[in-house]
This record gives C-alpha cells, structure tokens and sequence, in this order.
C-alpha cells in the first residue's frame, strides 16, 4: 500500500509538472483563426516579398495610383482631359475640375488618401521592423533589396503627400508645417515635421536605398536603385535644389540602362520607364475613367493645339488618340490610344526616363544653358518621331514652355501635370484645356483630414 | 473555468466516494491477519468518524452478522463475533460501507452522502471547505429556497438573496423571454464594450456577428461586469445556466471577495457565482415529476396614449391641420365622431402567454452505483403574440466506485427555440394614431394600409404594422446543446485525494430572420427595383468549450491545528465560429426560406472564428488553529493566449484571516450567542472578458489580385502574392487587475434565530483593456491599438439578515423576515472620478412662465435660454446608491406562505418618455397624456436638461407564493412520497419610480405560475 501511494504521488506531482511546461506552449501557440501570425509570414523569405508586393497592391488601389492620384482626380486637376467634363462625371471629378480642392467631396477624397498611403507606410514600416529582426534570413543580396526598397517606397508614398497636402516650395515658405513623416508602426499620436523636414527625411530614405540596391537590377516593375535616383531627382528640383537634381537626373541618363523607345509598339514605352506599377484591376479603373459614364477625354480641336502646333508633328507617336468604345482613330478618338484596348497595358509609369531628360533640361536653363537644354529635349522628341528643335534654337523663354508642352504630351492622364503646375505654382487662369471655371476656393492643396 | 470545473468534480466525486474507498484503505494492513482471526469469541471495537472533520458519529448503525449495534461517543463494542468477517455501517446521509473484519480496534471514516445546501459547506467549485474555516465572502443558497421566490428565473430568485447581485433588465427589451438581464456582482469593474468600439470608429477585430449564445466569452464582451458562471464544474454563459430546468438546481455558491475568488485567478474580477445541479438519490426507483402552468401578462400600467378624440383634439391644436394635411381632417373626425374608431393599439401584440413547463426525473442507486435520467420542457410564452422560448432538456448521469475509486460521467442535452413576434417592437405600437383602423371595414381583413396621405404633392403610406403577421415573417433563433463532464476520483489515503475531470460541450446555434416581400419595410421599394424586396438573414454559429482538469486534495488535524489544501491545474479551450449569409429579392411571402431567394446582398458570407486557450495553476492552503483562527492562502498562475505576447503568464494571490470570537472562552458563556465570525481578505484578480487577440499582429492575403501583368500568368498560384497587416500587437498587453478587499463579520444568535452578515468591501480594477486614440496617420484605422490604461474604483456595503420570527414543531408553524442591501459607489479613478453610469445633462432653471422657454444655467453661472452641450454637469447615477430586497414567508401545518420585495434607492433616469413622447414628440404620431398639457405653439426642442432627469426610487414586489402540501398519510395512499402545490405570481407592482413608459420595445410582464410537485 505504501509503495503504491507513493507511486501515485510520483505520477501526479510529474504530471502536475509536465502540464505547467506543456501549459505554456499550448496556451501560447493558440493561432488566430482566418488571419496569418507574423511570425508564420516571416517564416521564410518569401514573406518579405509578400508582405513589400502587398504594399505595390495597396498603391494600386483605385484611390491611389491605380486610378485617381494617376488617369483620375490628378489628371483632371492636370487638365488631360477637356471632354465631356460635365456634373454628369460625378462630383469627385467633375470637382477636381473645378480645383474644389475645399469641397466635400474631395475633402473625403483627401482623407482617403491619407488614410491608405499612411496605411501603406504602417505596412512598410512593420515590415522594416521584421527585417532588421530576421536579418539572418535572407539569402544573397536580399536584405539590401528589402530594405532597399521598402525604404524607397516609404519616401515614395511620404513625399507625394507632401506635394498632396502641403504647399510647394515654390509658392510659399518650406519651413511650415508638413505632414507626420513615419518611420515606425506606433499607434496613438503622430508628430508633424516641417516641409523642409520631411524632404530631408524622404532624401536620407531615398539615399540609404539608394546605397542598397544593386544598380544591375533593372526590374522596372519594383523601385530599383535607378528609380531611387530618379526619384532623388524629382525630388531635389521640387526642393529648388537644381545642383544635386542636375546630378541625379543626369546619372540616370548617363548610365545607358534604361534606353529609350525606338518604335510606338508600346505607347507606355513600359521598358524604357524606371519605375512600372502593375494594375490588376486596371481594366475596370480605365473603363470607369475613359468609358461608361465618365467619358474623359481630350477633343481633337485641343489634341491638334497640344502636339501639333509650334513645334510639334501629326506624326508625334503620342498623338494616338482612339475612341474608347471601338478603339479607333476615327468617329470621335479622344481617349489616349496607350489605354487602348483596356487592360492591355497592365501598369502605370511612376517614374519615366523621359522626366530625367526634362529635369536636367529644366535645369540646364537654370545654368542658362540653352544648348544643352535643347540637346536633351531633342533626345526624346527623336524617340517620340518628332523632328529635332529648328538648329536656330529656342530661347530660354521658349524653352520653358517647351518643357511645359512636352510634359503635357508624355504624361497626359498619368497625373504628373498636376505635380508640375504645383511645383511651378501657376495661376489657375493660366491652366490650358479649362472647360468650367475653377472654384472660388481654388487651390493646390488637398485638405488634411481632422 | 477550469478551476471551477475542477473543483465541481472533485467535490462530486468526493459524495460519490471517498468514504468507502478510503475506509476500506485504511484497513488494508490488517486485512492479512483477518484471515488468521477466526477466534469464536474475539471482542472488537469499531470507531467512526467523519471524512471531513474527523468528528466521532455517533448513531451510526454497525452490524455484525446478526448482531446490530449503534455506536455512542463515536465507538461500539462487539463480543462474540462468530465466523463473520465483514462489518456493515451505516448512517443516514452518509454513504453506507462494508468492511472486512480485523481484529481489536477497527476505525473507520464515513464520508457525507449529499453536500448541505444550508451553506455549511462553502463549495467554491475548485475546492470546499467547512464555512466556520471559510475567511471568504461568500452566499450559499439552496434550489429549494430559491423555487420559493422565483421557479422560472434563478437570477431573479438569488438576487433576493445576495444583495450583492443586481441584475437589472434594460427598459427597452422589458419583459421579452428571450432576452436575458445584465448582472453584476458588488460594483462596476469595466466599461462596457459596445461604447467603446462605437466611440473610436474602430473595426471590431475579434468579435463575431452574431455569437453562439453559449459563448461566454463573447456574450461578456458587451457587459463585461457578468460573473462567470460555473455549472456542475464547467464555466456556462448566463443564457446557458438560464435555460437549464431551475428545478434541477441543488445550490447556488456566489463567491465575492479575494479569498473565495483568487484561485480563480484570471476569472475571478467579477465574482464567481457556481451552481450545483441536483445528485441521484438512492434507492430503488425515485421518480419527481413537477408540472407547472404559466401565464404571462403584459404590465401596461406605465402607457398613457391618447384616445381617438384627444388625439384629434391635440392635433388641431398643434396645428396639424394647418397645411397640407388639412383635407384629412375631416375624414378622421368622421372616423373618430361618427364611426367610433378608437383602437387599442396598445394592446394589437398583445395576449396572455400561457405556457407550460414538465420536469421529470428517474434516480436510484446504491452506494457502488448511482444513475440518474432527467427529462424537462419549458414553453415560456410571452405576453406579446408568438413571442416565446420553448427550451427541452435532457440528461443522463451515471457513477461508480470500485474500492477507492469513483466515477461519474454527467451527460445532458438541452435545445432551445427562441421566437419573436412577429409583430415586431412594441413602440411601433405605441405611436400608432387610435383613429386608425388596422382592418377593412368592408372585408373585416387586417388592412396594409392604414391612410394614405399627400403632402407636398408625394403620397405617403400609412402602414398597418399588424399587417406584417398575416405573412411569413419569421425572426427564430435556435439551438442544441451537447455536453459531457467526466469526473474522477481516487482517495489515496484519509489526507489525500486526487481529482481529474475533462469536459466537452458543444452547441450549434441558427438564427433565422425573414422579412416577405410585402413587408411593410419594403413598402418604399419601387416596382421595378422588386429584387430587392424580401430580406432573409441567415447565421449559423456554434461554440464548443473543452476542459481538463487534475486536483489533488489534503486534510489533515494535528491536535489543535487543522490545515486543508488543495492544488491543481485547469487547461481550457474554447472556440466558436459564425457564419452568415444575407440573401434579398423574393416574390412569395409564403416561402418563407432562403432557398426562394434571388440573389445575396452581400458578396459575401460575413464569417467569424475566435479560438481561446487558459492554463491555471493554482493552489489554495487552509490553516486553522484551535477552530479559533484560520489563515487562508491562495495563488493562481495563469496563462491565457489573449494577453501578452512575450510573457503569458500572471500571477494572482489572496490572503484571507477568520477569528471565530464565539469559540473564544470569554463567549462560552454568553449562551444567546450563536456564532461570531470576524473574516477579512485581500487579493487580486483578473478579467477574461475581453477581445482574444489584440497581443497578435497579423496578416491576410490578398485574394481578388497579384502583381503580375494582367493575362500573364495568372493562374500560377502565389505569384505576385500580397499581403498585409490586419492587426498590430501589443505584445506586452496585461489582464485588467481587480484590488480586492474585504471586511465581514457573521453573527449568530438567539438559539440561531437570528443571522446577521455584514460585509464592507473595496474593489480597485487597474490596468483595464481599452483603445488607444490613433491619429490617422499612424496607419491604425481598419485596426485598433488597445492598451491597459485607466481604473474603476467600487466600494460599498452589504448587509443580511435574517430571523425567526416565530418557531414550533407543533403544526409546522414558522414566521422568518428577511432585510439586505447593499450600499455601493462606482467612481472611474481616471480621466474623470465619475460614475460609468453617471446621466449628463445642462442644469434647468425651468420654464420662463412668460414667454414659455427653458432657462438653462451655464458653467460661469449665467442665466441663458441657449441650450449648449458645454453646459452639462453630473445630473445622477442611474445606478441605485442603495440595494436590495426584504420579504418574509411563513408556514403553518401544510401551507406555506411568502411575499419578496426589491428596493432600490438613489438612482436617477431620464425621463426618456417626457422628452420623446411629450416634449418633442411629433404630434403627426400617438403621444403620451401629458402631451395634452403642452404649449405646441412652442418648436424648441427639449435636449439634455437636468429638468427631467428625475428620481427613481422603486419598491417591487417581486414574488407573491402560496403553497400547500398533501400530508404524508393522504400521499401515501396514492404511493407518493409527498405532493405538493404552489401558486406563485412574480412582478406583481411596483411603486414609486420616475413616470415613464417601461418596456419600450416589450412591455414588463407579470408573472402567475401554478405548479405540482410530486414524487414518488
């Protein structure tokens, strides 16, 4: 009796200890149902991937570069399009016509914006977060990659609500208020950094990538070093500084590994670009903009008035402009052939080479370099089949509306013209194509959200 | 939970076994030497004592081959023992034993046969302890005591006896039967839920549409200040334990302060209240049948409408008439003068719900094995038409010992249907205009139309609410229920015993919703938009809840000291899953399935699934010196997978003191003195109640896109895969932290005529579970960032007591009196040292008598007839600052009497019925009486005004009872053991109370039951 009393002592006081270690695992492997753990997502280096595609998803979301911050809201603010702009488009377009920038219904827009692109930046920075944690990880040139790139995008997204939602440098002061430039996922309270702050953040991100990612990966479909470079480029003329912009735009020229177009195969020019963002949905974005109701569009009267006169051609490739229903050039052709048929042309240009020819162009004629403005602008209009500028050259006036058009003609419904007339902060009468006059409370800037 | 099964178990099995098997060990040594003993004249001499307090029994029956024997002082004497070699013994309410005979001097432990329900025993589910040891706050109340005051409600029953308890129905769902009160022992030790998900615009991460409602966890999400509840050693949720058959309560233990509740550890914040279902008798065959008849009637007395005149009188008056509606005028006076419309919309829903409730139960056993089946049915009809809840239950236990191991496995069923009418709210019916005539009065049919009226050139229909029962609609929730608790027991020696228990239930819940294609809703619907009419939800949830338990028991007295412990370990898992589909677009009101559906209303089904794990070790140690003074010492550690990430684990403690001042000599003397007990605790615990999985950060794929060129490739599967976060961890998230301390005294007197119990606690909850306020741009918008932030502070007193009036043997006559309160005030110690109950509203200076207009007073003291929201000022608590319940019963030879009151003093409300069905009702629509008094020339709306809200001080009469029982003879003669009767009408008035309409959406009801108790 003795021996079995203390036999079943032994077995309950073992089993009592065998249950509080095995409790703890079990209690603390209970998995989350219907959601993945972090921990099983950064299991293996395909999950880095995963999670830094799922951001290139969220930016193409239909509030963003998908659709309005490209061929939607931004291009209407960009004046692409002078067809059909009528309140039958819906409020959201039909008021960024009007540069309603104050209304309701692009101040719900704004916060939409704001809302995903910070969304996006939590992401991003979580992610940075697990790849300094799981370094060990990653094979090859991998970490430099991921963090290479999730650094870029992070500026990316950073300085184009910046250029969004805070005046331009040329209009005004830079040492004013921002927007919160978040480099770590914290919840609550989010400090807001001046302008000038938040440029110098997005350059030192742009410059750490720019020391990570190799410069013989030239996949265009992710950011890659090129791109950084061209986006230091873009970012350096919004700043004002043409010295370091010059350099930037011009290292990327330089480099030879980005050529561009020899035919009108592919009206994106998708290889020649540095940075492509797929769109899956882009077929029913597209159609929302150019077909069913929208409609949007540039007449034929204004298609002649943007690429044949002055100094342009008939023969310019990007004068293709097709009827969004048949997909010809004949009846009533006022959609941008590249969007032709719908869905065929699966990505959006974030960054073009074509820009680094204009900005160092842009800044040539800030070194009063007429000649060597020409020179560049001259480059892309033999890849766009436009005869070079008359040998008896332009002034530097001239030149500066040359600029102007052919950033017209490159990114016509791609959303950049409104970045460019922020950043030149022209007055709103200037603007070109306007169909309906422009608000009362007209403004370049899109409204923070409480 | 699992410490409370695991003590439910342990207890069970400790009735089932101990003693026999214990007792048989005992002599295990010298069951050798019986087989030399064969001596003729041997003299032995047996001794018995009891399991739990190694008392000498006296009285106990000892045989001995044909000689039979009761000892004295604990020990008999045999001579001349034959050649028998086993002893019998036997006492009632004690299990029986057979023992094989040693020689000299035999000792043998007896073990109680049924646990008393009279409270001498404190069964805190985890373990039991003789309540003179007990330094704990706890309330035992018998099933036979509670099926006095109540015999449909156990809540409604124990809330007159433990003042502690409040347990308050909402004013909208009044007397609804499927509706279930919010309780809440001592104070408030959260905030609810529901408010702060919709304060912070977040996404309700880990709560699902529609849970189980066996979900304990997610049914306490909302009123996170419920107890937990404890059934027969598994944790149930309050719809669960109200849905089993009252009649097969036992005993119900509410366990307050830190003692009682520590080894709870993770679960106890909210008191425990643990219930114990009735154990198979012994016997051949025992059969209880109780039948009842219920009738349910709607409390009306608090609507005052308008009738068909007045009603047109104040319209006119109001200016109703002034415009566009002026051409009806005169067909409603016509209707109202001339035909003599007048129509008691009020009473349109309502009936007299009669249902009806039979229990039967078969048991029998003996002491090496018990069975028990047990069937019930309840049809609870309500008073408002085809509102009801039809609940069936069966169940099935069965033990056994074999020697100093027991068993019993407790299998039971339950199934319920929960309807509601189909008539839908009842303020519908309250603003329906008295002149209006729900039928044709050509056809006499229920008329969808009501008037159709024109104003600003756009018809408007009028409907018929009721026309909406002479369809399809259907609004059913139902479900089954499955659930298995195994217990084991083995006593190793008479200090030691071990338990293990596993438990598995799992229910299957469905709710159907179906509005036919002519319903009213839909009556805006255009023709050709006739897809979207029809509208039917369907869920379908369910939850399963598994528990293993192990425990391991001592007792042991030397000398003077006496020192019980108890430690084990309780693992839980509980996971629950909804699924619900939303289909529209039907063309029969016939069809009443979501088959006949065109096409869903959502993309998709709105799916749910929580999966929660708990580990506590805990460990309970009592030491009692000289029955004079017992220190009391509990630890929990927990484990649970909602808190933390980096560290799971919390520990949890209390320390509980008792000084028995009667044991005292200075009291020996003092005869009139029953009892005194002076008991003090400290400790904290924990809550559960809260969402499972803020300490994971996630992520979830994109399913609807890749990033890949369209058209290329799209079939490879994980190509251009993305994925993102769903939620951020705080990985260091703790369980909210209940300070709790307690002082009682229980005093006993006048030949026990007299009890007294005081208790004085405080109870601090830190480190609650809230949401943390994102900006926008920290990316926290479909997720929210929860952190242990802020505290509540409770404290207050309780008070019982209770006394014999008058008591006789002869003819059964007996008179007690029974008083309790409680005094309580919740202050949230953060932010703003208010009340979480607190009403807000502008201080009124009343009505100018002269122009007719509210003058408000302003923060800086000025006068003003603008109401501003900066204005409020604390106005009230809608919580009672004072609580609780007195009644008296009596009993005269074979009746029985009793009559319970609830009170409740210094609560304040709003006087929601003032404001929107007098001061800003729309006169368009029925209007409570007092509307005839007001100046309708007057358009300022009434807003939050300190003018109404006004005192709500209430008595109840919660329960009136009669009964009567057959004497033994006449039952006798019908072979029953005893019959009796009882009538019983609960909710019968109430007085005082602010005037307002009470039970917006389902009026009050009373309560008469009628029932017979037999058995046989």
């Amino acid at each position: 009796m003795k021996s079995f009393k203390i036999k079943i002592l032994t077995v309950v006081g073992g089993l009592l200890l065998l249950f509080s270690a095995s409790c703890k695992k079990w209690v603390s492997d209970t998995s989350e149902p219907l959601q993945v753990d972090e921990s099983l997502v950064f299991s293996t280096e395909k999950g880095f991937q995963d999670v830094l595609t799922g951001v290139y998803l969220q930016m193409g979301d239909s509030t963003l570069y998908g659709r309005d911050l490209s061929m939607g809201v931004l291009s209407l603010l960009g004046r692409s399009y002078d067809q059909n702009i009528e309140t039958s488009i819906g409020p959201l377009f039909y008021e960024s016509a009007r540069y309603n920038l104050q209304g309701a219904d692009l101040k719900k827009y704004a916060a939409e914006v704001w809302i995903k692109m910070y969304q996006s930046i939590a992401n991003l920075n979580n992610l940075l977060v697990n790849i300094e944690a799981k370094k060990s990880i990653f094979t090859g040139n991998n970490y430099n990659r991921y963090k290479g790139e999730t650094l870029a995008l992070r500026a990316y997204l950073h300085f184009d609500l910046l250029r969004l939602f805070t005046m331009a440098p040329a209009a005004g002061t830079s040492s004013g208020p921002g927007i919160p430039y978040i480099k770590t996922i914290s919840p609550g309270k989010a400090a807001i950094s001046t302008i000038d702050e938040v440029m110098g953040m997005c350059i030192e991100d742009l410059k750490t990538a720019e020391s990570l990612l190799s410069p013989t990966d030239v996949t265009n479909y992710r950011i890659n070093n090129w791109a950084v470079k061209g986006m230091l480029a873009r970012l350096y003329l919004y700043k004002g500084d043409h010295e370091n912009a010059k350099l930037c735009a011009n290292s990327v020229i330089e480099s030879n590994k980005f050529l561009l177009a020899k035919t009108n195969a592919d009206l994106f020019f998708t290889n020649e670009n540095l940075f492509n963002l797929f769109l899956y949905q882009s077929q029913s974005f597209q159609k929302s903009v150019f077909a069913d109701q929208a409609k949007l569009g540039l007449t034929a009267v204004n298609q002649t008035e943007l690429y044949v006169k002055v100094n342009g051609a008939v023969a310019d490739w990007r004068k293709s402009f097709v009827d969004p229903t048949t997909g010809n050039g004949t009846g009533a052709p006022f959609m941008p052939k590249k969007f032709y048929p719908f869905a065929s042309k699966p990505s959006m240009p974030m960054v073009r080479l074509t820009e680094m020819y204009y900005i160092a162009a842009e800044c040539a004629l800030k070194d009063v370099d007429a000649v060597k403005a020409t020179a560049l602008l001259d480059t892309v209009r033999v890849h766009r089949n436009l005869p070079k500028y008359p040998i008896a050259g332009l002034t530097l006036e001239n030149l500066g509306i040359e600029i102007k058009n052919e950033y017209q003609k490159e990114f016509i419904a791609e959303g950049q013209m409104f970045f460019y007339y922020k950043r030149k902060n022209m007055p709103f009468a200037t603007l070109p194509f306007t169909k309906v006059p422009v608000d009362g409370n007209a403004s370049y800037l899109f409204v923070k959200p409480e | 939970m699992n410490l409370k099964v695991f003590g439910l178990f342990t207890l069970v099995s400790i009735y089932l076994s101990h003693q026999t098997g214990f007792a048989q060990e005992q002599n295990k040594k010298s069951t050798k030497k019986v087989v030399d003993v064969t001596h003729q004249d041997r003299e032995i001499i047996v001794s018995v004592k009891d399991r739990d307090n190694f008392n000498l029994l006296d009285s106990v029956r000892v045989v001995i081959g044909i000689q039979s024997k009761h000892t004295l002082n604990g020990v008999v004497v045999f001579e001349n023992i034959g050649k028998d070699s086993v002893v019998l013994i036997n006492k009632p309410g004690y299990y029986g034993l057979v023992k094989k005979l040693s020689a000299g001097t035999m000792q043998i432990f007896l073990q109680k046969s049924n646990e008393a329900a009279d409270g001498s025993i404190v069964n805190t589910g985890l373990y039991s302890r003789p309540n003179s040891i007990f330094s704990g706050a706890a309330v035992t109340v018998s099933g036979t005591d509670l099926r006095k005051v109540n015999s449909s409600s156990f809540i409604n029953a124990l809330k007159y006896f433990v003042p502690a308890l409040s347990a308050s129905r909402s004013n909208l769902v009044g007397g609804d039967p499927n509706a279930i009160s919010d309780i809440r022992l001592r104070g408030a030790n959260n905030f609810a839920f529901g408010a702060i998900v919709a304060n912070s615009k977040t996404g309700q991460k880990g709560v699902q549409l529609a849970p189980s409602s066996a979900d304990y966890i997610a049914s306490n999400i909302f009123s996170s200040g419920s107890p937990v509840i404890i059934m027969d050693g598994v944790q149930v949720s309050l719809q669960t334990a109200t849905d089993f058959d009252i009649n097969s309560i036992h005993s119900i233990t509410v366990l307050k302060d830190a003692a009682a509740t520590a080894v709870y550890g993770l679960r106890g914040a909210n008191g425990v209240i643990v219930i114990k279902t009735i154990k198979p008798q012994r016997g051949l065959l025992n059969v209880g049948i109780i039948s009842e008849l219920q009738i349910a009637a709607a409390d009306l007395s608090s609507f005052n409408v308008l009738n068909a005149k007045e009603k047109l009188g104040i319209e006119s008056k109001a200016g109703l008439y002034a415009g566009d509606l002026a051409p009806y005028y005169a067909k409603r006076y016509d209707d109202a003068y001339n035909k003599g419309i007048n129509t008691n919309w009020l009473e349109m829903p309502l009936r007299q719900g009669i249902g009806m409730k039979h229990s039967l139960s078969l048991s029998g056993g003996n002491d090496d094995m018990v069975y028990s089946v047990t069937a019930a049915f309840n049809d609870n009809q309500g008073s408002m038409k085809g509102s009801s809840r039809k609940t069936s239950e069966l169940g099935a236990l069965f033990g056994g010992r074999i020697r100093s191991f027991s068993f019993d496995n407790r299998f039971s069923y339950l199934a319920a249907v929960a309807s509601n009418s189909p008539y839908g709210t009842f303020n519908t019916y309250t603003l329906q205009n008295p002149y209006w005539n729900p039928y044709d009065p050509e056809t006499g049919k229920t008329q969808k139309i009501l008037e159709e009226i024109t104003i600003g050139g756009k018809t408007i229909n009028l409907m018929n609410p009721v026309y909406n029962t002479t369809i399809a609609t259907k609004d059913i929730a139902d479900y089954s229920r499955v659930s298995n608790i195994t217990n084991l027991n083995l006593v190793i020696n008479e200090k030691l015993k071990l338990n293990g228990n596993v438990g598995i239930s799992k229910q299957m819940d469905e709710v159907n919703y179906f509005l036919p294609p002519s319903h009213t809703t839909f009556a805006d619907v255009t023709a050709d938009n006739l897809f979207e009419r029809g509208h039917y939800e369907y869920t379908s949830n369910s939850f399963m809840n598994m528990e293993a338990g192990l425990r391991l028991d001592y007792h042991n007295i030397f000398g003077k000291h006496e020192v019980y412990a108890t430690a084990g370990q309780n693992m839980i898992q509980t996971s629950s899953e909804s699924t619900g589909l939303i289909v529209q677009g039907f063309n029969v009101d016939r069809l009443s399935d979501i088959a006949f559906g065109a096409a869903y209303a959502t993309t998709k089904p709105i799916t749910g699934k929580i999966i929660t794990r708990y580990a506590s070790t805990f460990a309970n140690a009592v030491y009692s010196y000289a029955n004079r003074y017992q220190l009391d010492l509990s630890a929990a550690n927990d484990l649970h997978s909602a808190i933390g990430r980096n560290d799971n684990s919390v520990l949890f403690w209390g320390v509980g003191l008792s000084w028995n001042v009667k044991q005292e000599s200075f009291l020996e003397s003092i005869k009139w003195i029953n009892r005194l007990k002076l008991r003090g605790s400290l400790g904290t615990t924990g809550n559960q109640y809260f969402l499972s999985y803020l300490n994971s950060t996630t992520y979830n794929y994109y399913t609807n896109q890749q990033y890949i060129p369209a058209g290329t490739g799209s079939g490879v599967i994980g190509r251009g895969l993305g994925a993102y976060l769903t939620s951020y961890a705080n990985p260091n998230l703790k369980s909210p932290e209940t300070f709790k301390q307690n002082i009682g005294l229980d005093v006993a007197m006048l030949d026990n005529r007299l009890a007294l119990n005081i208790d004085l606690y405080q109870q601090k909850t830190s480190n609650l579970i809230l949401p943390l306020i994102s900006d926008l741009s920290s990316g926290f918008v479909d997720y929210t960032y929860y952190q242990n932030q802020g505290s509540i502070e409770n404290k207050g007193l309780e008070f019982s007591a209770l006394g014999t009036i008058y008591k006789s043997d002869k003819n059964n006559l007996n008179w007690n009196l029974r008083v309790n309160g409680r005094w309580n005030k919740d202050e949230i110690t953060y932010l703003t040292g208010y009340s979480p109950s607190a009403i807000w509203a502008v201080p009124s200076l009343g009505i100018d008598s002269q122009t007719g207009v509210e003058m408000f007073q302003k923060k800086d003291g000025s006068t003003t007839s603008v109401w501003d929201a900066n204005d409020k000022v604390l106005a009230g608590d809608l919580m009672p600052s004072l609580m609780g319940s007195f009644g008296t019963d009596a009993s005269f030879r074979q009746f029985s009497a009793g009559i319970y009151f609830n009170y409740q003093l210094g609560a304040k409300v709003y006087n929601q019925t003032l404001a929107d069905r007098v001061e800003n009702a729309d006169v368009f629509y029925n209007v409570d009486r007092r509307a005839l008094m007001q100046n309708w020339t007057n358009t300022i709306p009434t807003y939050a005004t300190t003018r109404l809200v006004q005192k709500d001080d209430r008595i109840q009469c919660s329960s009136i009872m009669l009964g009567y029982t057959l004497p033994k003879n006449l039952a006798n003669k019908i072979k029953a053991k005893n019959i009796g009767v009882r009538c019983m009408l609960n909710n019968v008035f109430e007085w005082g109370g602010a005037e307002m309409e009470r039970g917006i959406y389902y009026p009050f009801q009373r309560n008469y039951t009628f029932s017979l108790n037999a058995n046989f």
